[in-house]
């Protein structure tokens, strides 16, 4: 069974009195364990869509599926819930809080809602594992543009999702923060994690399995 | 960290904004509690007034000025007298149902006090008035004895123990709650008590007080049903006329008193709303600009699963905590204020004020509470709503 499908999606806007679909009639099947590229020019339509997979925007026609249950269904707390439980998003200029420091930051989700274990302790595990263990009570402003990245994708872990959905994650970095970044989500894909992610960086491409290119609203496959 | 935690911190993080939150509201919830409390202070200043005025028509000594609030309200000390037979020429008058005899005698200075005091004698066969709230404070609501006096709340003396006014030693037998005017600076007695002192304070004066040894400084008048006070008051006045006396309708003290407290309240009141809407306007617009500033930590909020119902209790514990803290703060303050200054005003408006009872202070203290967080919780609540679809759509 495929984790996440799209069937038919668009997704409206309107310019002034002129409509547009940044998301135009767009199928997509993603299974567990895939590792989807989607690149394109800016306006494409990509943060839509990525949007639309974490539940954050409803389609305007079609539907989405999670897991085989149908997202246009579901109310916004059960949306939420989702988002929460199941799906890592990490939006394009993600931010983390400035008022907590980073491990706060990073079990915020975790405390959003009820869940059993050991919060803090995951926690730890996740920034150790992402190299940033020691930073664990600086505040956001101390973190260089990389560390901070891996702060929000250690924040997108700590309810272990089933899947990650990261837009633009490198934007801003250096080539070895970059790298860095990459790694990461080479080595979740590796641990099972299903990872969908939006770049225009060609460097990215490396870690993939399928590529796609958004245009104009519109989804190519294997191009 | 739950959700006030997080809250807090979020206050801490914006703590310029914060501070103006808390001390827009401080002031509206000081302004509450103590427009409350001097509304109601003065409400039962005044009821306690017209209450004590019973009486239909007073009767006083000719030459006293008809608005005299000095015999009746105030208590000042005086030694005024009317006519020894007036009671029975009171009686001609079909209209009276009761007429009860007051003496006034103001005191030499005495241990209790720094000035002089008034001394009231009542007259317990006919008095309507004054006895029922001497018996409150007398045990098992016994009636006064001969010898033993009833202190007002501002008179020093410990109960069982002894006061001297002329050279007579005099019992203390209990204390009468405070009535916010200067009958708390009066001593209460019987006409038996009364008519002692008065005849030793001729002796020690070596002078007579009344022309005819009478003792009445006033008599109260309790009409019967139909008859208008005014009526009966200007029959008194046109058929006793020479006799010294002048007959006082006695609502017209409360109608005066009444008047000016309705002004009183009513300027307060237009006060307490006008600071009441600004202060939802003010926190309105400062929590508008944080919450717009805010708008990239809500949506990063929802991106990691916040409902907007879980955004809107975030926004709505911060002010909560804001306004409870600037309320409560209002309040110590405005019972600092309260303490400090209640007696001063009372002066300077001319106006009783009666402490409240615990129990009033109490709800006043937590509706002022109550309004200045519920006004900021509603303000914020109305906001957010209207803002939800700007703040939280990513």
């Amino acid at each position: 069974m495929s984790i996440l499908k799209l069937n038919s999606v668009y997704k409206k806007y309107f310019r002034g009195h002129e409509a547009f679909n940044a998301v135009n009639n767009i199928s997509l099947e993603i299974n567990p364990g895939d590792f989807v590229n989607i690149i394109g020019k800016s306006g494409s339509g990509k943060s839509t869509l990525l949007k639309l997979c974490a539940g954050l925007l409803t389609p305007s026609a079609g539907n989405i599926e999670f897991n085989g249950e149908n997202l246009n269904l579901k109310s916004d707390d059960e949306l939420s819930y989702i988002r929460n439980n199941q799906i890592g998003y990490i939006p394009q200029n993600a931010q983390a809080l400035e008022n907590l420091n980073v491990i706060e930051n990073v079990l915020l989700p975790f405390y959003l809602y009820k869940h059993a274990g050991d919060g803090e302790g995951y926690a730890r595990i996740l920034l150790e594992k992402f190299g940033i263990e020691k930073l664990f009570k600086s505040y956001p402003d101390e973190l260089s543009g990389g560390e901070l990245r891996r702060v929000l994708i250690a924040r997108a872990m700590i309810n272990n999702p089933k899947i990650i959905i990261a837009d633009e994650p490198t934007s801003s970095l250096d080539a070895e923060s970059s790298k860095n970044v990459m790694e990461i989500f080479n080595n979740l894909n590796s641990d099972g994690i299903t990872i969908i992610l939006v770049s225009h960086d060609l460097e990215t491409l490396k870690y993939g399995k399928k590529i796609f290119k958004m245009e104009a609203g519109n989804l190519i496959f294997n191009f | 960290m739950t959700l006030f935690q997080f809250a807090r911190k979020n206050i801490k993080r914006n703590s310029s904004r914060s501070f103006f939150i808390i001390l827009v509201v401080m002031i509206l919830a000081l302004l509450l509690f103590v427009g409350t409390f001097f509304i109601s202070g003065l409400s039962a200043g005044a009821k306690s007034m017209a209450d004590r005025l019973g009486a239909d028509i007073i009767i006083i000594p000719e030459g006293y000025d008809p608005h005299t609030d000095n015999i009746i309200l105030t208590g000042k000390p005086s030694r005024a007298y009317l006519p020894n037979d007036i009671l029975s020429e009171l009686k001609i008058f079909d209209a009276i149902q009761n007429a009860s005899p007051q003496m006034f005698l103001a005191s030499l200075n005495a241990s209790c006090c720094s000035a002089k005091v008034q001394l009231i004698g009542i007259d317990y066969d006919t008095d309507f008035i004054i006895k029922s709230w001497l018996q409150k404070s007398l045990p098992f609501g016994r009636e006064l004895m001969n010898n033993e006096i009833i202190l007002g709340a501002n008179v020093n003396g410990n109960l069982s123990g002894e006061l001297e006014f002329f050279n007579i030693p005099l019992k203390i037998a209990g204390r009468l709650e405070a009535t916010g005017f200067n009958f708390d600076n009066s001593v209460f007695m019987n006409r038996y008590t009364a008519e002692i002192l008065f005849h030793e304070a001729e002796k020690i004066m070596n002078r007579k007080l009344s022309k005819d040894g009478s003792i009445n400084s006033i008599v109260m008048i309790k009409l019967k049903p139909g008859y208008l006070a005014q009526d009966v008051a200007r029959n008194i006045n046109n058929n006793l006329n020479d006799k010294g006396i002048y007959a006082l309708s006695g609502k017209k003290f409360v109608g005066n008193i009444g008047g000016t407290l309705n002004l009183i309240s009513l300027v307060i009141k237009i006060i307490l709303f006008s600071v009441w809407i600004l202060v939802i306007i003010i926190t309105g617009l400062l929590f508008a600009v944080s919450l717009t500033e805010r708008k990239n930590e809500f949506i990063n909020l929802r991106v990691i699963g916040a409902s907007r119902a879980k955004i809107l209790k975030i926004i709505l514990s911060e002010s909560l905590i804001m306004s409870a803290l600037g309320s409560f703060l209002g309040l110590i303050l405005g019972g600092i204020l309260i303490l400090f200054s209640s007696s001063y005003i009372s002066e300077v408006l001319h106006m009783p004020l009666l402490i409240s009872s615990w129990k009033v202070i109490l709800y006043s203290s937590f509706g002022a509470f109550a309004l200045s967080v519920f006004s900021v919780i509603i303000s914020v609540l109305v906001l957010s709503l209207r803002m939800h679809k700007n703040l939280i759509e990513a």
